[in-house]
C-alpha cells in the first residue's frame, strides 16, 4: 500500500462517554438512573468522573467528596476502580481488533483505529477490500462495542477529525454521512474544513493556557483560527499553535500509535478466604509469581515487568506495577521488589484472588547454565521435569509443600497453606 | 480479521490445611455440646477439657469469631469443635 502521510489516513474513533460511570453502571445495575460520582482514593477523594444526572446537581469533576455531599447530598458516591476500568477497555479493544488489527487505546474511554483501506470508499469497480460500502463499515464498527455501552463513532481523516465526529456526531450538520442508528457518522474529505469551522477551540487538544489566549484574541470559532497566517499563529503560540492551527484546517500530523501484541503471562491465584495479613499476602503473591514463572520458562525467556492486581473483599480492585533492574527467571530474583511493593502499598482490604500478569517478557540474558551439572542438582532437574510431565498429563499440580503463612495465627487453617512444589 | 487467541489460564487455587468441616451437634441449655454426629453416628460428650473463643477481624464483613471446646468423647476420643457466631453453625477443627 503507497504511503499516506498522517493526516492523509482514515481514522475511526470509539468514543464512550464517562467511561468510567458507564463501566460501574454495567457492574451495579441499580445504579442506572441514580445520580452517580466516582472519587479518587487516598486521604483527599477528589471526583474524577461523574454521571449526568450528577452534573446537573452542580458536582463537577475534581470536586473534593465532601464538597460534593455538601453540594447533592443525594448523589452516589463511589471509589473509581482504574485497574477493572483498563482492563475492561482493553476487553473492548479486543472486540475492536476484529474491524481492524491497528487499535489505539487513548484513555479514557477513547480508542482510535486505522481503517485505511478496508473499504471501497469512493465506489471504484472492481477494487477489493473488506468492506463493499462505508455503510458496511459503520455497522461492522457499531456492531464491536457490547451493546451494555453505549458508544459513538466517528470516521475521518486524521484522529482530531475523527474524535470531533464522534464526540459531536448529532451536532456536525448536514454535510456528513450517517448509519442508520445515528451513532456513527463519516466525514468527508471535503467537508472537513466546513464541519470544523464554526467549532469552538476548546475543543483543540492544547494546553489551557494557549486555550485562554486564544480566547482573549478573540478567536472564537476554528474556521477563525484557520483563516489566520500560519506564521502570524506560531509566532504568538509556538509549537502548540502550529499544531492547532493545523487541526483547525483538519490535518492532524499525529500518526495513529496502534497498541502492540505483546506477549503476555499471567497467573490468577483464588485464595480459600479474603486474606488481609502481609504474611498471608506474600505467600500467596509468591505462589502466584511462581506459577507465572513456570509458565515463562516453558518459553525460554526471563521477565522483566509484572502487574499485580487483586480483587477486593469490598469489590473494589487493587492494582501495582513492578520493574525489575534486571530480567529474571527465578522466584528468588523477582520476588524480593514484589515484597518491598506489598510492604510499602498495602491493598486497602482484604484480598479474594491475586492476579500476576508479566508484561515484560523479554529474551533472557541470565542464567547461563554449567556443563557439567552437581549430582544433586542433575536429581532436581530430573525430579522437575518428571513433575513438569506430570503436570501436563493430568493439566493440574498434583505435588504439594506446606508452606508456613501465619504460623502464630488463633485461627488454625491460617497457619499452614499447601503450595505447588516447585523444585 | 480473525482476533488474536487468547486462552485464559484457569485460576489456581490455595489449600489451606485444617479447614474447618461442619458438624451436627446437639447442645444443652446452656449452649454446650451434649452430642457430636462423627461419621454418621451419634456420640456422647464425656467431658469438655478446654473452652477458649476467637473474635478477630470485627471491622470486615466477614468478621471471624468463634467459641472454640476441646471435648472428650465417650469413646475416648478427643476432638476440637467451634460454634461460628457468624454462621450460627458448629464445626470440627482439625489441627
Amino acid at each position: 500500500m503507497a504511503y499516506r502521510p498522517a493526516h492523509e489516513t482514515l481514522i475511526g474513533c470509539v468514543y464512550i462517554p464517562s467511561f468510567a460511570v458507564q463501566v460501574e453502571r454495567a457492574r451495579r445495575p441499580d445504579w442506572h438512573h441514580l445520580p452517580l460520582a466516582l472519587v479518587s482514593a487516598g486521604r483527599q477523594p477528589r471526583v474524577v468522573a461523574c454521571s449526568p444526572e450528577a452534573r446537573m446537581l452542580g458536582i463537577r469533576r475534581e470536586m473534593l467528596a465532601g464538597e460534593v455531599i455538601a453540594t447533592a447530598p443525594q448523589v452516589v458516591l463511589a471509589e473509581a476502580d482504574e485497574p477493572f476500568y483498563r482492563q475492561t477497555f482493553e476487553q473492548i479493544a479486543d472486540g475492536l481488533e476484529v474491524v481492524t488489527p491497528l487499535v489505539e487505546i487513548a484513555p479514557p474511554g477513547r480508542a482510535f483505529l486505522g481503517l485505511e483501506g478496508l473499504v471501497n470508499e469512493r465506489g471504484e469497480p472492481g477494487l477489493p477490500t473488506l468492506y463493499a460500502s462505508p455503510s458496511a463499515l459503520m455497522a461492522a464498527l457499531e456492531g464491536s462495542v457490547p451493546p451494555r455501552y453505549w458508544a459513538r463513532f466517528g470516521i475521518a481523516r486524521g484522529k482530531f477529525m475523527a474524535e470531533v465526529a464522534a464526540r459531536l456526531g448529532a451536532a456536525l450538520g448536514p454535510d456528513i454521512l450517517r448509519s442508520a442508528s445515528g451513532r456513527c457518522v463519516w466525514v468527508a474529505d471535503h467537508a472537513r474544513a466546513a464541519v470544523l469551522a464554526p467549532l469552538s477551540p476548546r475543543l483543540l487538544p492544547v494546553s489551557l493556557p494557549v486555550r485562554e489566549r486564544l480566547e482573549l484574541f478573540g478567536i472564537g470559532t476554528l474556521g477563525g483560527l484557520a483563516q489566520l497566517r500560519l506564521s502570524a499563529v506560531q509566532a504568538q503560540f509556538g509549537r502548540e499553535g502550529r499544531r492547532a492551527w493545523l487541526l483547525a484546517q483538519g490535518r492532524d500530523e499525529e500518526p495513529l500509535q496502534p497498541r502492540k501484541p505483546t506477549p503476555e503471562i499471567s497467573a490468577t491465584l483464588n485464595l480459600p478466604a479474603p486474606e488481609a495479613s502481609l504474611p498471608g499476602l506474600l505467600a500467596a503473591t509468591r505462589e502466584v509469581l511462581d506459577a507465572a514463572l513456570r509458565q515463562a520458562a516453558q518459553s525460554g525467556r526471563g521477565i522483566g515487568q509484572v502487574r499485580l492486581e487483586a480483587l477486593l473483599e469490598t469489590g473494589g480492585r487493587w492494582g501495582q506495577v513492578v520493574t525489575f533492574k534486571k530480567p529474571g527467571t527465578r522466584t528468588d530474583h523477582l520476588f524480593p521488589p514484589v515484597r518491598y511493593l506489598l510492604e510499602r502499598t498495602h491493598p486497602p482490604a482484604a484480598v479474594e484472588s491475586l492476579t500476576l500478569t508479566c508484561t515484560g517478557i523479554v529474551p533472557t540474558l541470565l542464567g547461563q547454565q554449567a556443563l557439567y551439572l552437581e549430582p544433586g542438582e542433575e536429581l532436581a532437574a530430573a525430579l522437575a521435569f518428571e513433575l513438569r510431565q506430570l503436570e501436563a498429563r493430568l493439566g493440574r499440580s498434583s505435588v504439594f509443600v506446606i508452606r508456613e503463612v501465619e504460623p502464630w495465627s488463633p485461627v488454625p487453617e491460617r497457619r499452614f497453606q499447601l503450595v505447588s512444589y516447585a523444585p | 480479521v480473525v482476533p488474536r487467541p487468547r486462552t485464559p489460564v484457569p485460576a489456581r487455587e490455595l489449600r489451606p490445611l485444617a479447614i474447618p468441616e461442619p458438624l451436627e451437634v446437639r447442645t444443652d441449655r446452656r449452649g454446650y455440646p451434649v452430642r457430636v454426629c462423627v461419621r454418621q453416628r451419634w456420640r456422647y460428650v464425656a467431658a469438655i477439657q478446654d473452652e477458649w473463643e476467637v473474635d478477630i477481624e470485627w471491622w470486615r464483613p466477614r468478621p471471624i469469631c468463634r467459641r472454640y471446646l476441646r471435648v472428650l468423647l465417650e469413646d475416648g476420643r478427643c476432638l476440637t469443635l467451634f460454634h461460628d457466631y457468624v454462621s450460627r453453625q458448629w464445626y470440627r477443627q482439625t489441627c
